[in-house]
């Protein structure tokens, strides 16, 4: 136990770290993603293909790369990040890809009479969006979605490329120094604890929006 | 009121409605007759600017929503089709309620969010309507939890608040059993006063009792185009003799 303590604040650095590359990804990512799908869905041909490019190099390459490719390859065209901001910039795009494609699929799936309704009703394009479509996209795609939230907490350990000390990255130095999984399986722990309370805010929100069919 | 002149529109060069004209004064009760696929429900969806029509003139309340310029349909500007839309109201086949808003949410969306009222005036005027059209014990409900009569009461309250001049019904009885229909056809005679009420429908009871006039279409022209009485005792075309008798 005493052991466990002592391991205590490079841990909770560790998960801060984590926690704070999770969230800012979130809040950046999903209005990036619901943009993504519009574009993709867009009538303007240029649009919608460029968008389709930019999903499949987010989908096609692994995320690590584009970690790589930010920090280390961008300062050569004279585009410099710090470690922090080049994870999360690379982590944005990644997954706002990623969304664009559920929310299209989400957008998608919303019957086309709702869209006349709304038409023959005078509502404007973008509030028949934001208040017939938006509304019903997000329940649909609230499933899909939390898988993507889960795994974006466990991707975050992949900032170790560029030096970040988040909690996988604590973990192993403790566990190499001491030579003991203790460190290891506390850091599963925090994993666990992290995901097990995604889980339940999602099953909260798909309760909230089961209140209609 | 309404004025259609001829109207031409095909789906990938196959011809749908080939020079329809007819006109509709306040009061009138139309009902587009013909059997499945001779382009009633394409007729009704140009009207309402859902489908661009190739050829013809549509004029809604004396302003145009396209003109007839050499064998060419051209559409008023945005501003000016968004004008004539809220002359018209539409109410669907499968009423298109938005499933995620209650009853009276439904009603009040378009007051509010297109015509900028009063939260509370909206709901006011709903509540009335909903009361005459003897839903108001359903307005907080959601449309999963109506049946398909009390759907299409909301459908029709959330057409009828925004007091339209034109109200059209897209097959208003196709879903409901036939005991409810009487209470519709009362619904459609009792707000026809003051517009035009186009209904399309292939329920030649349900066109008896309630329209007041009666266009036959056929193949996509109209091949009969008279008073109620007229038509049903004494159909002139063989087409239509088949589809009373059927």
């Amino acid at each position: 136990m005493r052991y466990v303590i002592t391991l205590m604040p490079s841990m909770l650095q560790g998960l801060f770290t984590t926690f704070n590359i999770f969230l800012i990804t979130l809040l950046l990512s999903i209005p990036l993603g619901i943009l993504a799908a519009h574009s993709r869905l867009s009538k303007i041909k240029p649009i919608a293909k460029f968008t389709e490019f930019y999903i499949l190099i987010m989908r096609g390459t692994p995320l690590l790369l584009q970690i790589v490719f930010v920090f280390f390859g961008l300062p050569l065209i004279g585009i410099t990040f710090n470690r922090y901001s080049a994870s999360i910039f690379a982590f944005v795009l990644n997954y706002g890809a990623y969304f664009g494609e559920i929310f299209r699929s989400g957008i998608e799936s919303v019957d086309k009479g709702q869209y006349e309704a709304a038409l023959v009703l005078s509502l404007k394009p973008y509030k028949t969006f934001i208040r017939i479509i938006l509304p019903q996209t997000i329940k649909r795609v609230l499933p899909a979605a939390a898988n993507e939230v889960i795994t974006l907490v466990k991707d975050t350990s992949l900032v170790y490329i560029v030096g970040l000390g988040e909690l996988l990255r604590a973990g192993k130095i403790a566990s190499n120094r001491d030579a003991s999984l203790i460190p290891l399986t506390l850091v599963a722990l925090f994993y666990l604890i992290l995901t097990g309370l995604l889980t339940k805010i999602f099953m909260n929100l798909e309760k909230r929006y089961s209140y209609y069919l | 009121m309404l004025e259609i002149k001829d109207l031409y529109k095909s789906f990938k060069e196959v011809p749908v409605l080939k020079g329809i004209s007819f006109t509709a004064e306040k009061g009138d009760i139309l009902g587009i007759l013909g059997s499945s696929g001779v382009g009633k429900t394409t007729l009704l969806r140009c009207i309402n600017n859902l489908e661009k029509c190739d050829r013809g003139t549509i004029k809604i309340t004396g302003e145009f929503l396209c003109r007839d310029i050499n064998e060419k349909s051209m559409y008023s500007s945005k501003k000016e089709i968004l004008e004539i839309r809220k002359k018209l109201g539409l109410v669907f086949q499968s009423f298109n309620l938005f499933p995620h808003m209650s009853v009276l949410e439904n009603v009040i969306e378009a007051p509010v969010n297109a015509f900028n009222m009063n939260k509370e005036e909206a709901a006011k005027n709903a509540r009335a309507v909903l009361k005459s059209l003897n839903l108001l014990e359903k307005a907080d409900s959601y449309p999963y939890q109506l049946s398909g009569g009390q759907k299409q009461r909301a459908a029709i309250t959330r057409a009828l608040v925004l007091n339209p001049d034109i109200l059209c019904f897209d097959e208003p009885t196709s879903a409901l059993d036939p005991e409810l229909r009487e209470g519709v056809a009362r619904i459609i005679q009792d707000i026809s006063e003051n517009r035009v009420i186009l209904l399309i429908t292939h329920d030649v009871s349900f066109a008896k009792r309630v329209c007041s006039r009666i266009i036959f279409i056929d193949n996509g022209e109209i091949i009969e185009d008279r008073l109620k009485d007229d038509f049903f005792t004494n159909p002139l075309e063989d087409k239509s003799k088949n589809f009373i008798n059927a």
